[in-house]
């Protein structure tokens, strides 16, 4: 089977893979006790005719079929309101989602420069005291509470060296801004990919020549990058280290021995052999930080997907949690498929 | 976690910090400052917090059961550990520094296990038997204190023999099961809306029970109560006088105390209302939190709102207050005391009764630390104050607006008609250089300020400011009656289509009959406009005058016109290129009615639409930018019309 026919049989389970969580996403959410319309209307006095009105307008007093149909139709036609904050849904998950990309991609920088340099040095040096020390870091990295490694990062980085910063985040200039959300009217294809690139703060700013914005960005970043990458890092390390035992351990290693080859063309051999699990769990890593990290979210002040998520979770805000697990969906679909795509170039061996 | 190091860190010269906190936070030094706590026992203010007993429940509709279980409660561990020295001591229902506050005839509930055992033995003598019930205690997920205070009630309630249960509950469950009396007891804390008793006696108090007629007669002799009521139904002494409640009619019999003048209240109840506010009971809304459904105390509530002779509605308020005390219909755990929380080099913040911090004459040190911010790339220096919050605001329209993030932001951006003056309880002017009453107290009269414009920002435009604004703002708020909202405090109290803006040339025809001005303890029948100011002591220009017509006399009023809710926007701003021919067609504000073709009611008007995410100024800072979930910021509006203060004060110009 072509590579073509793979992608469009992958694509073509996307709908119903969507639909399918955001159904299940929606029993669970429907199925709490209490009412959520109440907690969208605020905390205090009731205000029974207001209350009847929202009611209506999000279709309470109907089905819950019916009900899950009027939020996946206006999901779909991207008229969803948010019902405290009264915003299409799609414009607070736009303004939150590239600075979760941002997070993404520095954790994510963190989590491979941590994660695969270990495991290989692991090993490499199997057995021995760095091994040892690699293995012990894996398994403090996947029992540690989080919230413990953040408040001592943000006491030692933050409180007594002032490494970082805990408020706001860096932003392209205004001329900036409307300089990348131009390019989209302006140049009808490429012009909306790098538009929609550009609307990640640190990609507008370097597009726009901005790299002390640039620099603030990693400031503001490398810290919850940090610890997002020492929480999972460990985890990867042991991946890495495994599979490439796994790999030097295989007939072809031996057989590369046998031939002669240099000690670094059998480690590059059996590296590239031994990443294929690895790519997949990096994939699925990449895709959990796209979805926001919540607790990293919320102890670094960062206003992305995760703490829109955990408001939304917190006062039953169906249409916010409906839409963000729309896009989380979408992004583990194609993290996934990127990562099927990625098998065939690094393993021949895979055929499509 | 973020707002502490913030604190710590001295970006921040403010930080919202749990009490549990504020030991890791006080005295941390700040380049040679040092961050504060200051807790000023003697400085009550007004938030409670309280544990509600489900009357409409057994065993909680048994007085005695009630008196036990508030006797063994361990306020000590709560006031000092959980609540860190942050709330003292409360044994009414309206909390000291309030009008109707009284310790007269007041049981004080302190920790007292063996009395609460005694009342329970006294129980089971009768066929009580404790153990017959589970009693759960309920609370909202994340609220550690509360976690603390249910583990303790758990702990000591079941040492009277009771079975008690712990259940932690999401915030929207929690908040359903409490408006719909589906739990035995929660634990929950109360921030008034406005600074009267009212707004603690209609959402504990109130039994739910409504009234066709309700009278009082004052200086009654003990032998004349049977001119008045056919029945005693409670005799209540109160430090001077006794009140006396009961069905409308003759015949009663009065065997009550005596020795005091007796002010004798008479009602007549509303059953079908009543029996619809029963039916389907919502706490805080339809009856009081507790269920509590004692009609003569309902009577006194309800006719408390209406008396303006401040010795007998005290006095009412009072026998109120005594009953629901005595029968311990409520648990409370204390009331807040004023704690301050900022770096030492943070000076004027004052903290206005009603809840919100104010920052119109906040300044700071010359050798205030000076950090980056992170935000915008602005520095926090000797002029930029940062604080450190948690929280957003659901909305910038205060129309809508109902929580305490859009508060504290409308407490600077918007001036309303009245203010509180610091920290004071007595309302002072503010957009309204004076006010008037009619002689019945069914009509408020505002005259406005002249030369006051609101700041767009957005726009950098600015508006002129008159009566039809003030008129419009408030009207605005009723007409959009939207979800969540505080518009009651407006639609329940003032007839807003029947109320007008008046010229000055009208105003002062109505003056001829006579008005009442009543400011800082004082009163007088005014029948000038001159009179009007000079009362005031104003003397600048003013910009017409807007009639209020109340539904009935209600003598907070003028509190509420503090609130925000009060907040006064530009209609030219809120109605755009609609604005001149809705002027117009209300007859340039006599008829506010017609104003409805052009807002409609619910969260679609355009004019919601644009205020919850664009708002004017008409207060001393506007909103210049914001991030949701990230930042707000204020800066000095320049157009403000009181902007001179701060030159007087300080010497600068925004």
């Amino acid at each position: 089977m072509g590579l073509a026919r793979f992608l469009a049989r992958r694509v073509a389970t996307f709908v119903p893979t969507v639909i399918g969580v955001l159904l299940i996403t929606y029993i669970i959410a429907y199925s709490i006790p209490g009412d959520p319309v109440r907690a969208w209307v605020g905390e205090k006095l009731l205000n029974p005719e207001a209350l009847e009105r929202v009611r209506e307008k999000y279709k309470f007093n109907a089905p819950w079929y019916e009900q899950f149909a009027f939020f996946v139709t206006q999901l779909m036609r991207a008229e969803l309101e948010d019902p405290i904050r009264h915003r299409n849904v799609f414009d607070e998950i736009f303004e939150r989602f590239p600075i979760t990309v941002e997070l993404a991609i520095v954790g994510f920088v963190f989590l491979v420069a941590i994660g695969i340099p270990l495991g290989i040095v692991a090993a490499i040096k199997k057995d021995s005291v760095v091994d040892f020390f690699v293995r012990i870091f894996a398994l403090v990295g996947s029992s540690l509470p989080a919230f413990v490694l953040y408040y001592y990062l943000i006491l030692i980085l933050f409180v007594y060296t002032r490494t970082t910063e805990l408020a706001g985040v860096p932003l392209p200039s205004v001329q900036c801004r409307a300089m990348v959300a131009s390019l989209a009217q302006n140049y009808p294809y490429i012009g909306t990919v790098a538009s929609a690139i550009g609307s990640v703060p640190m990609f507008g700013a370097a597009m726009c020549g901005e790299f002390g914005v640039v620099a603030e960005t990693f400031r503001r970043l490398y810290l919850p990058g940090l610890a997002l990458g020492l929480l999972n890092g460990g985890f990867i390390a042991r991946i890495v280290r495994n599979s490439l035992l796994d790999a030097l351990s295989s007939e072809y290693i031996l057989y590369a021995k046998a031939r002669g080859l240099s000690k670094l063309r059998i480690w590059g051999h059996a590296l590239k052999n031994a990443l294929v699990p690895v790519v997949t769990v990096l994939g699925i890593n990449f895709g959990g930080l796209l979805s926001g990290a919540i607790i990293a979210e919320r102890a670094f002040n960062i206003p992305g997907m995760g703490r829109l998520m955990y408001e939304a979770i917190t006062r039953a805000n169906f249409p916010i949690v409906i839409a963000c697990t729309f896009l989380f969906a979408i992004i583990y679909v194609t993290v996934n498929l990127v990562v099927d795509i990625l098998y065939a170039v690094i393993d021949p061996r895979i055929r499509y | 976690m973020t707002r502490i190091s913030l604190y710590k860190a001295g970006v921040a010269d403010i930080a919202a910090v749990t009490p549990a906190r504020w030991k890791d936070v006080n005295l941390t030094p700040v380049d040679g400052h040092k961050l504060l706590l200051i807790i000023d026992k003697e400085k009550p203010r007004l938030t409670i917090q309280y544990i509600i007993l489900n009357t409409m429940r057994e065993p909680f509709n048994i007085p005695e059961v009630r008196q036990a279980l508030a006797y063994a409660v361990p306020y000590g561990t709560i006031l000092d550990q959980i609540f860190g020295g942050l709330y003292t001591s409360l044994y009414t229902i309206v909390p000291k520094g309030m009008f109707g506050y009284t310790e007269y005839g007041i049981i004080k509930y302190e920790f007292n296990e063996a009395k609460a055992r005694e009342i329970i033995d006294k129980l089971r003598e009768q066929g009580f038997d404790p153990g017959k019930y589970s009693i759960t205690v309920i609370y909202n997920l994340g609220n550690t204190a509360r976690a603390q205070i249910a583990a303790l009630l758990q702990n000591f309630w079941t040492r009277l023999g009771f079975k008690v249960f712990v259940e932690v509950y999401s915030w929207p469950e929690f908040l359903d099961r409490v408006d719909h009396f589906n739990f035995d007891v929660a634990i929950l804390g109360w921030i008034p809306d406005y600074l009267d008793p009212d707004n603690y006696l209609m959402p504990f108090v109130w039994g739910g029970a409504e009234f066709t007629e309700l009278k009082y007669y004052k200086d009654v002799a003990p032998a004349d109560v049977g001119r008045y009521v056919s029945k005693v139904e409670r005799a209540i002494e109160t430090e001077k006088y006794i009140v006396v409640v009961g069905p409308k009619g003759t015949g009663a019999t009065y065997t009550g105390p005596t020795g005091k003048p007796i002010i004798v209240v008479s009602y007549v109840l509303d059953e079908e209302k009543t029996a619809k506010n029963w039916e389907k009971p919502v706490a805080f809304v339809t009856i009081g939190a507790a269920g509590w459904k004692d009609v003569p105390v309902s009577a006194l509530v309800k006719l408390s709102r209406m008396v303006l002779d401040p010795e007998v509605r005290a006095a009412i308020i009072n026998a109120a207050v005594i009953v629901f005390n005595n029968e311990a219909v409520m648990i409370l755990l204390g009331q807040a005391v004023t704690g301050r929380n900022y770096g030492s080099w943070v000076q004027n913040m004052y903290y206005p009764l009603s809840a919100f911090a104010r920052y119109d004459l906040v300044w700071e040190t010359p050798d205030a630390p000076v950090r980056d911010t992170g935000v915008l790339g602005i520095k926090n220096d000797p002029q930029t104050m940062v604080i450190a919050t948690f929280g957003w605001p659901d909305t910038f329209d205060p129309a809508k607006s109902y929580e305490s993030f859009g508060w504290e932001i409308f407490w600077q951006i918007y001036s309303k008609p009245v203010t509180y003056r610091y920290e004071e309880i007595e309302p002072e002017p503010e957009l309204a250089v004076a006010w008037a009453f009619s002689e019945d107290a069914t009509e408020l009269y505002f005259v406005i300020r002249g030369g006051v414009v609101a700041y767009d920002p957005w726009n950098d435009k600015t508006y002129p400011i008159d009566a039809t604004d003030v008129l419009f703002s408030c009207w605005r708020v009723v007409r959009l009656n939207l979800p969540g909202s505080a518009a009651w405090m407006f639609s329940d109290f003032i007839d807003m289509d029947a109320s007008m803006v008046l010229t000055e040339e009208e105003f002062k025809q109505e003056l001829a009959r006579g008005l009442v001005a009543v400011y800082r303890g004082r009163e007088k029948v005014v029948k000038s406009l001159d009179e009007l100011l000079s009362f005031f002591g104003y003397k600048g220009p003013t910009a017409g005058v807007v009639k209020f017509k109340l539904h009935f006399p209600y003598p907070p009023i003028l509190h509420i016109f503090t609130t925000a809710i009060a907040s006064v926007i530009p209609m030219e701003y809120a109605l755009g290129d609609k604005y001149e021919v809705a002027l117009a067609e209300s007859n340039y504000g006599k008829n506010p009615s017609a104003w409805a073709k052009y807002v409609v009611p619910g969260e679609d008007d355009p004019s919601y639409r644009l205020l919850k995410d664009k708002p004017v100024s008409t207060g001393p800072y506007y909103v210049a930018d914001y991030r949701e979930g990230s930042y707000i910021l204020l800066k000095l509006n320049r157009y403000y019309w009181n902007a001179t203060l701060w030159e007087q004060l300080y010497g600068y110009k925004p």
